[in-house]
């Protein structure tokens, strides 16, 4: 009787184990950006030419994976941008705002509440409302956020990198 | 048969906890067949399993799930609230310098695209201090600068933020206790929801829950040792590839090894001692020397020397 029951243990290890090892970006051809402003740059590289930008919520089909950093996508747009995206902008999940009615009461309950119902601006500005002592903190926080002279873009960075000299060793 | 049944009920729950660990609802139909099949186990155990593996499943997916987007709403309010406590050292030249330093190091970590970017701040403090919350805003104090001689140990200072950021550490804070009570009163807030309605007052009251394990984290108890250690090792690589000497880590930490002896707080409350620290990373590191160069020294000294050099 009990080397029955290890023998089932045994298999639902090696399946668990199995079902663990699943990399989710193989067996599914399309991702979702999910950062506010995403660059698509021409090669695998953080130095390399920004071929143009996709907003939150674009979806892209995989062409290919070269390293752990980089997912080369083309973007499903009516003009395609193809090149190589970061693969923490990316997700596996469909980021479409959920509405109201049949649609998201069909939502689970944690998607819903996490997944773009959750925090989010309306959230920060009751926390805001509440606590006013924070009114000038979150004053400077929008003005470095929106301050075109604080927000650092890419052409900056590789000036930056030459400038300073320095030889950087990428992990693709 | 004693022991069989004990066999049995340890065989029943270790599944139940395999299924837990896993989040294989396909098999959760399995635990239904126990009763009967498995000696010593009835119904009750079955129930309990199962709510144990909705609780378990619910923690796991809590902070798997949580997107980058909430990360960044849950980091603007521990930004404001470390803002609030410490004050903004307020000078242009010296925190573009900062933002383009650490948006180049950023660019090599493992976590280089964030929500809204990464944002670089400075304290108008003296104590020797660095934080990182949640959607990558980075604060290091005018104390923590003064311990960096060049360029070199200040972008070691932003990798080891930076590994906090890419390994979450802010957001694994919140504890698991908290996720249930968000995920219960969630399962009820459902339906309200879904009829276009949303509980502000609810929702409002999770999100302070949140922030104040972020900021306690943050500002009073600091992380584990582990954690810590973590992000010296991966800060060390991070620095390494962005093409600075990976001994400029271990240079700040001797200077801030004698700083703290007059300045206990901060870091001295929430991180390992410098010491162990140098322990850590030393081996990591095969050249002692630190390769400046005069166009990294000028560009530093020009943009801090007002942050390193006053005194609040």
């Amino acid at each position: 009787m009990i080397h029955r029951w290890l023998a089932v243990l045994i298999l639902l290890v090696f399946v668990l184990g199995a079902g663990s090892m699943w990399n989710p970006v193989f067996g599914q051809d399309a991702m979702s950006v999910q950062v506010r402003s995403s660059n698509v740059r021409e090669k695998a590289s953080a130095l390399s030419k920004v071929l143009g930008k996709l907003a939150y919520g674009s979806r892209v089909s995989i062409v290919g994976k070269p390293g752990k950093s980089w997912i080369q996508v083309k973007s499903q747009q009516k003009t395609p941008l193809a090149g190589f995206m970061r693969t923490s902008a990316l997700t596996k999940k469909k980021l479409k705002m959920k509405g109201t009615g049949a649609s998201a009461a069909m939502a689970k309950a944690d998607d819903v509440a996490l997944a773009g119902k959750g925090f989010d601006k309306e959230i920060e500005d009751a926390y805001r409302k509440k606590n006013v002592n924070l009114t000038s903190a979150f004053a400077f926080l929008d003005k470095l956020e929106d301050d075109p002279k604080f927000k650092v873009k890419p052409e900056q960075v590789v000036e930056f990198v030459k400038k300073g000299k320095l030889k950087p060793k990428e992990v693709s | 048969m004693k022991n069989s049944i004990g066999i049995g009920l340890l065989s029943f729950f270790l599944m139940a906890a395999m299924l837990v660990i896993s989040g294989c609802s396909v098999l959760e139909s399995a635990m239904d067949m126990a009763p009967g099949f498995i000696p010593g186990v009835d119904k009750k155990d079955v129930d309990m399993a199962k709510s144990g593996l909705a609780v378990g499943q619910q923690l796991v997916e809590a902070v798997d799930t949580i997107t980058p987007e909430q990360e960044y709403y849950i980091g603007r309010a521990a930004a404001a609230t470390i803002i609030n406590t410490y004050g903004v050292y307020e000078d242009d030249a010296a925190t573009l310098y900062l933002n383009e330093l650490g948006s180049t190091v950023a660019e090599f970590s493992d976590m280089p695209e964030v929500y809204s970017g990464y944002h670089f701040i400075i304290l108008d403090s003296d104590e020797i201090n660095a934080f990182a919350t949640p959607g990558a805003f980075i604060f290091v104090t005018r104390g923590m600068l003064a311990c960096c001689d060049g360029e070199e140990e200040l972008a070691a200072v932003l990798a080891h933020e930076i590994a906090h950021i890419q390994n979450r550490h802010a957001i694994r804070s919140i504890k698991s206790s908290r996720w249930t009570k968000v995920f219960t009163k969630l399962g009820s807030e459902a339906a309200k929801q879904a009829a276009g309605g949303r509980d502000l007052a609810a929702l409002g009251d999770m999100f302070e829950g949140v922030l104040d394990d972020v900021t306690k984290a943050l500002i009073v108890n600091g992380y584990s040792r582990d954690l810590e250690e973590e992000a010296d090792v991966q800060g060390v690589a991070i620095v390494e590839r962005c093409g600075y000497s990976p001994a400029a880590m271990v240079a700040m930490l001797k200077v801030m090894e004698k700083s703290l002896g007059s300045n206990g707080g901060g870091f001295g409350k929430t991180h390992p001692s410098p010491e162990d620290r140098i322990e850590t990373v030393e081996p990591m590191i095969s050249a002692n020397r630190i390769t400046r160069n005069s166009a990294r020294q000028s560009r530093f000294d020009a943009a801090m020397r007002g942050a390193r050099n006053s005194r609040s």
